[in-house]
């Protein structure tokens, strides 16, 4: 007979009378005492192994099951010297009754695997976090020992340690908030990067202190995520110094964090902490210092007026609302611009500036610029442009109704492709849609049209608005830096690219071929005629049709295909242009000359400028008017 | 002009029934009320001027009263004089009619402005009669009809209209409550003649010439009234009168630049509302360049 079996024998009958398998379990742990620490050991603690069996046993046979069944496990990790130790961890969650006992005989199963990730000394402050919430409640401690071993595998070496803080914090804090933690806590710190985890995991026990203080940091934390994770650091420090003096401020300064770093940068965002910071040096403030940091005291909204350049929507609507009816003498509204991004409108964008003849919208803030006064110049940039095509008649469009300085050219635009203009539709029609219906590319003529009569309205407001204009020459500028690369482009996606700039005052941004010249320069000559005073929608329309002939006609090449000197155009030429011969279309053959591939790209109209958005995609959506004949390739028009 | 180089004008005393416009005051028309005013007083008929503070009413009872003297100094050298009374809530019957006052152990009765128009035949104008008492009217009602008559009952004493006179009252019906309206008696014993900001062309024409300033600077004043009287009823009660354009338009021709200009006579003047001030700022700084 063994060791083990001997010493065994003398507890049989004991452990018998708690459960028919206990002495076998005690022979199995002591000969895994004797197979790993040797005969001496077993000398030396067998006894008190059994002992602690017997007595376990006594308070629950299960207990004492588990106990001598996780032993052979246990021994991996600890010494046969310290089991005694393990076994306590029991006592600290059974509670005396049926279900606490039921817990603690799980707990003792699991803890070879948690040995695997934290240390004995660990193990016990998660068993008495158990035991704690098994006297609250049995779901709590349930919940505490089936999630330790998967939260804590998920969890890196150096965040284990942390975690269980918190969880000591949040046990002491509020028990039903330690319930959450050993829920949410992986997700949680899934959001900051590794090396920033073990600090959130100490901040957050640092500011956990009475109930709902959790839940609170969590949603902070998942703030966080819309912020750059390289900023995490600098965050996470500032809100450990923070939570030293002041727990709910930290939590509140991370709520605040995703805002303020989107308006400020790094150093100003420091500068706006360290306002608040001095505010804990004066006990007077000490209640102030969590609604500064909750940017909800005028100290805070003031300071980061005073460093951001960012100007909001709301701080100026009610004054750019009655600017705007100022200026056209109508109620119009002013709205963000992001209504109708979220409304799913197709031709708007929610960093975008437009109207659609009642409501101005515009970007919920600007950022573009370096100071708060010329991002408030920039907003009354875009309601003035945006006013004046409501005040300058851009919605007036008529359709065959000549303008100030061109004859309209639609009926013979209609006539020429078999439609005849005093035929009514299946339904009522706008006038705009009629005239979209005179050409065969819809996206070009309203891309055209778009920035043809952003054109004439901003020759309007120079005219009527002369104090705008040096705002709108830096919007304009602004602009013009961030228009795409030409040769990205197709020839005739550049053509109208070129306009655009044109429109925004910058003819010397213009780059075209050298040997194509003629046709940029009637190009630009056309758009001049809607920058002359008078100038109404109709010329627009009618600009915008010429336009149109000239760009359908220019093959759609990849520009950068064409080997060919690219060049501004010569101001004489534009002034010569409308006199001289039309120039012919650039076709296939044409760009064949230059060494173009023949390839065409499709049509992709050019991005509209931020303040102007668009004033026609609205109107150019498909009409309920009855489909058109079809019919060939038509002939250019003009009179 | 340097102040000090400014000619004086040293001041004069006269009765109020003596006052007359020996000068042309300048008057541009704007409809047909210089023909309704001469064929009312052809034939004593009151007239009730209505219409926004600051748009003319005042300028044309003098200019009317101006051209009626020019027109009857052929035959009379005397002429229409003009007695203006500025209504207030204080303003009794007695302070129009007279009052005795006491002179050493004596009393003395002193006629009230009303009663010397109506012994002299002048156009007693009455500016903002809603805002006098309501015992006023005892005295309006008989002098605005056929009658013609002014009751001086501590006298015991009825006065006959002279001719030539001629009971003209003004009122602003935009700010006034419905306890101060005018009541239907008193409305209907006048003809209306309703005045509102001249149309643009006209107030260029009126800024240019009151003002002395550019007529760059006139055209640009009054599109910022177009644009600023486009507040009306959305936070301003009143739109910018002509008379503020003038001024602005005055201190521009004193070398004040156009902006300080109207922040001072047009967007201080017109409104507390801090909002509001902003907003009219940013219309002056559209419409005036640096």
């Amino acid at each position: 007979m063994s060791g083990a079996s001997e010493l065994a024998s003398r507890y049989s009958a004991e452990l018998s009378r708690s459960g028919a398998a206990l002495p076998d379990a005690l022979v199995t742990a002591l000969q895994a005492i004797a197979d790993s620490a040797g005969a001496k050991s077993l000398e030396l603690h067998g006894r008190a192994i059994a002992n602690r069996a017997v007595d376990l046993a006594g308070r629950a046979p299960i207990l004492g099951a588990a106990y001598l069944e996780a032993i052979p496990a246990v021994l991996a990790y600890i010494s046969p010297g310290d089991l005694d130790t393990w076994a306590g961890q029991a006592g600290l969650i059974d509670q005396g009754t049926r279900r606490s006992a039921a817990h603690a005989a799980r707990w003792l199963a699991e803890t070879p695997a948690l040995l695997g990730l934290v240390s004995l000394p660990v193990t016990t402050r998660l068993a008495a976090i158990a035991g704690r919430l098994a006297a609250s409640a049995n779901d709590a401690a349930s919940t505490c020992i089936e999630n330790a071993v998967p939260l804590l595998t998920g969890l890196g070496p150096l965040e284990r340690e942390p975690f269980v803080v918190l969880a000591e914090a949040l046990t002491r804090a509020a028990w039903p908030d330690a319930v959450l933690a050993f829920e949410r806590t992986p997700d949680l710190v899934g959001i900051v990067g590794s090396a920033d985890r073990s600090r959130l995991l100490e901040l957050a026990a640092a500011v956990v202190t009475r109930p709902g203080d959790f839940a609170r940091f969590s949603a902070a934390v998942e703030g966080l995520a819309s912020i750059a994770p390289e900023r995490h650091s600098e965050l996470l420090d500032l809100a450990l110094r923070l939570a030293e003096a002041n727990a709910p401020a930290a939590v509140s300064f991370l709520v605040s964090a995703p805002r303020l770093t989107a308006m400020l940068s790094s150093e100003q965002f420091v500068h706006w902490y360290d306002v608040g910071v001095r505010l804990l040096d004066d006990e007077r403030h000490a209640e102030s210092i969590d609604t500064y940091f909750r940017l909800e005291s005028s100290l805070a909204a003031d300071t980061l007026t005073l460093l951001s350049p960012r100007v909001e929507l709301p701080q100026l609507g009610e004054m750019l609302r009655l600017y705007a009816q100022a200026l056209t003498g109508r109620p119009v509204q002013v709205r963000s611009a992001r209504v109708l991004a979220e409304r799913g409108i197709g031709w708007a964008k929610g960093d975008s500036a437009t109207t659609e003849g009642t409501a101005v919208y515009l970007p919920p803030f600007i950022e573009r610029f370096d100071t708060r006064d010329a991002n408030t110049r920039a907003y009354k940039v875009c309601v003035t442009h945006q006013a004046g095509r409501i005040e300058f008649g851009s919605f007036d469009y008529r359709h065959g109704v000549d303008g100030a300085h061109l004859t309209s050219t639609v009926a013979l635009r209609a006539a020429s492709i078999g439609i005849d203009p005093s035929a009514g539709g299946l339904a009522p029609v706008p006038e705009m849609h009629r005239y979209y219906e005179l050409f065969e590319d819809r996206a070009l003529v309203a891309a055209l049209f778009s920035l043809v009569e952003d054109a004439r309205i901003d020759a309007r407001v120079d005219l009527e608005y002369p104090g705008v204009r040096r705002a709108r020459r830096d919007v304009h500028d602004h602009e013009v830096r961030r228009r795409p690369d030409i040769l990205g482009l197709g020839l005739r996606d550049v053509f109208a690219e070129n306009l655009l700039r044109a429109s925004l005052g910058r003819a010397d941004a213009v780059r075209w071929p050298a040997p194509l010249a003629a046709t940029m320069a009637r190009g630009l000559a056309l758009l001049r005629i809607v920058t002359r005073a008078g100038a109404t929608v109709q010329d627009s329309a009618e600009v915008t049709a010429r336009l149109h002939d000239l760009a359908a006609g220019i093959a759609n090449v990849n520009a950068k295909t064409l080997v060919t000197t690219w060049v501004a155009i010569d101001d004489a030429d534009v002034d010569a242009a409308l006199e001289a011969p039309e120039p012919l279309p650039i076709d296939i053959a044409t760009v064949r000359t230059l060494g173009s591939s023949t390839f065409q790209v499709p049509y992709a109209a050019p991005p509209a400028p931020d303040f102007r958005g668009s004033s026609s995609r609205s109107s150019c959506r498909r009409s309920r008017r009855s489909p058109r004949p079809p019919r060939g390739r038509r002939a250019a028009i003009s009179s | 002009m340097s102040l000090a180089s400014k000619p004086r004008n040293d001041f004069k005393r006269m009765q109020i029934e003596e006052f007359r416009l020996h000068e042309e005051p300048f008057y541009l028309p704007v409809s047909d009320e210089v023909e309704l005013f001469d064929a009312a007083y052809e034939q004593n008929v009151p007239v009730l001027l209505k219409g926004p503070t600051g748009c003319g009413k005042t300028r044309f009872v003098e200019y009317m009263s101006w051209r009626l003297h020019r027109h009857i100094a052929d035959q009379d050298d005397e002429g229409v004089p003009l007695i203006t009374v500025a209504c207030h809530e204080d303003l009794t019957a007695s302070d129009l009619v007279g009052r005795y006052l006491l002179e050493g152990e004596e009393t003395r009765w002193i006629d009230g402005p009303l009663t010397r128009a109506v012994k002299v035949g002048a156009i007693c104008y009455l500016d903002e009669v809603v805002e006098a008492r309501k015992d006023t009217t005892v005295l309006i009602h008989p002098l605005a009809d056929y009658r013609r008559h002014l009751p001086i009952e501590k006298r015991g004493e009825l006065l006959e209209a002279a001719d030539g006179f001629l009971l003209v009252m003004s009122y602003n019906p935009g700010y006034q409550s419905a306890l101060k309206d005018l009541k239907h008696s008193t409305r209907q014993r006048f003809i209306a003649i309703e005045f509102d900001y001249p149309p643009r062309d006209q107030e260029i024409e009126i800024i240019r010439t009151e003002a002395g300033c550019s007529a760059e600077v006139a055209e640009s004043l009054a599109k910022l009234a177009e644009k600023v009287r486009n507040l009306r009823q959305h936070g301003l009660g009143e739109g910018v009168s002509t008379r503020l354009l003038v001024y602005a338009g005055k201190l521009v021709a004193q070398g004040i630049s156009p902006r300080r200009a109207c922040q001072s006579a047009i967007v201080w003047a017109l409104t507390d509302d801090v909002e509001l001030q902003r907003t009219i700022g940013e219309v002056v700084a559209s419409i005036f360049d640096d």
